[in-house]
């Protein structure tokens, strides 16, 4: 009834999702220094970078997993000025992680930008709950 | 002289093997209770695994990990600080009254079905009703242990454990939410509306996608499990702390709207009740003098909290989550009753609830 739980809500699906991909994104770059690599690892990091693609793009279409809208916001706001090279980057790291072609570092930043946006929405809503 | 991360986990170790210590040396609960504690031992022990893992790995002081690392780091902190301010507080604090929500709490769920391990309730709040959802933890102000009108609130609680639990649902409502304000914003534009008409359109359409949602998919579920309680409390909470019924905020909906999607969802339901409701909200706005905006439609409109009630009900009935029914769940009608006894005798109510609440007190704290 209060924002506490509305905000308790948003935080652990936000911390989920920061986890999560943060979690993938250190294992793909663990396997790359390890030249171990193999794309049949990386279908759910694929997944991720088509959902934040789709739904800054605000397309309609229903995507797995959904990403949570402050990460979204986060990161239309930080890449307004240059939105369309964004999408870009996202599809090129979509594919590459697909296995359609190398994943280079160019991939590895545009991940680390999504872990980045996904860790600071999930502290700003821990810390917002503690309102400091 | 160590890394910052290493000095950082170590920090974050000692704190965990802290909270591990505070965790078990919580004294004689009841079995419910010790089970919420178990659970949190479990995952302490899981994070010292963790932290202990990072420390051991050559790889910590890798410059390109390091800021993944530390991103591990940020979210285990805060786990550790919601574990000290969450749980940890509230069992070793643990009393007779939050024995009392804790199974009242329980009672309620196994009523309508509740598809989770009901949460631990405690009554030490100081932001009015409220969940921790990923501590499974309720927390009540001081008082509502020895009151029922208040009591209906609790339902609400529990559907954003529902919502968090079970996110499909969450996701379809918002899917209403979009398709509804795209359509619109379309719609608008083929009409040339004003341009900052279409920006207000673009901007509900976000906070639906936000807090709006949620707020109003937790209503629903109260309404549908709880019945007309839900909606007198509602419509008390908005005399007790609404500014505005029909401002336009970020994190809550509209009080007006929240009010007026109850309604739909006990209409829905075949309670005659709702009129009564609406008689009452209707005379609650005109004596608070206030008045629908002119966006107010705009950012709520029907045919969407519709869709949203349809939607509710439907999860609700498929998964097996019951709508109100006095005949088989006491404490729900418990809180109807009171209801119906504070409307019908406002004055005498109290020495009534007392008994009531002693009753419970007995049945459920006896073992």
């Amino acid at each position: 009834m209060s924002d506490t739980s509305a905000l308790s809500h948003d935080y652990e699906t936000t911390a989920h999702f920061a986890e999560q991909v943060n979690s993938a994104v250190l294992s793909l770059k663990k396997s790359l220094r390890r030249r171990t690599f193999s794309s049949k690892e990386t279908g759910s990091l694929a997944d991720v970078v088509q959902a934040v693609r789709t739904q800054i793009a605000q397309e309609l279409t229903p995507t797995t997993p959904s990403v949570p809208p402050e990460v979204i916001e986060r990161l239309t706001s930080e890449h307004k000025a240059q939105m369309g090279y964004f999408l870009e980057d996202l599809a090129t790291a979509e594919k590459a992680l697909r296995g359609n072609s190398p994943v280079d570092s160019e991939v590895v930043r545009v991940l680390d930008d999504i872990c980045d946006a996904a860790d600071a929405s999930a502290s700003a809503m821990f810390r917002r709950l503690r309102r400091r | 002289m160590s890394a910052l991360l290493e000095q950082l986990l170590y920090d974050l170790l000692q704190r965990y093997r802290f909270l591990r210590d505070e965790l078990a040396s919580v004294q004689g609960p009841p079995p419910e209770v010790l089970t919420y504690r178990d659970g949190f031992l479990t995952r302490v022990d899981r994070c010292i695994r963790v932290i202990e893992g990072l420390l051991d790995d050559p790889d910590l002081s890798q410059p390109s990990f390091a800021r993944n690392n530390f991103h591990i780091y940020k979210r285990l902190s805060e786990l550790a600080q919601a574990i000290d301010e969450g749980p940890v507080l509230s069992l070793k604090r643990f009393s007779s009254s939050d024995l009392l929500l804790t199974r009242l709490v329980a009672a309620m769920c196994r009523e309508f079905g509740f598809p989770h391990t009901p949460p631990l309730c405690t009554a030490m709040s100081t932001q009015y009703y409220c969940t921790i959802t990923g501590m499974d933890l309720l927390l009540l102000p001081h008082s509502e242990s020895s009151h029922l009108l208040g009591l209906p609130d609790v339902y609400h609680e529990l559907g954003h454990i529902l919502l968090f639990r079970n996110s499909s649902v969450l996701s379809q409502l918002r899917a209403k939410s979009q398709a509804h304000f795209q359509s619109e914003v379309l719609r608008a534009q083929s009409e040339a509306w004003p341009a900052n008409s279409i920006a207000a359109l673009q901007s509900y359409s976000n906070r639906w996608l936000g807090e709006w949602t949620l707020e109003f998919g937790c209503d629903l579920i109260a309404t549908y499990v709880c019945g007309p309680a839900f909606g007198w409390t509602n419509a008390r909470l908005c005399a007790r702390l609404s500014p505005d019924f029909y401002e336009i905020m970020t994190s809550h909906p509209a009080d007006a709207a929240r009010t007026w999607a109850i309604k739909l969802m006990l209409e829905r339901l075949g309670r005659v009740e709702a009129q009564a409701i609406d008689a009452q909200w209707e005379e609650l706005r005109k004596t608070a003098a206030q008045n629908e905006s002119q966006e107010f439609h705009l950012a709520f409109p029907h045919a969407l909290l519709r869709e949203l009630v349809d939607t509710v009900a439907t999860y609700c009935s498929g998964t097996g989550i019951k709508a109100y029914a006095p005949g088989e769940m006491p404490i729900a009608k418990l809180l109807n009753d009171a209801w119906a006894k504070f409307l019908s005798n406002p004055k005498d109510f109290r020495r009534w609830e007392q008994a009531r609440v002693a009753e419970l007190t007995a049945r459920l704290t006896a073992s």
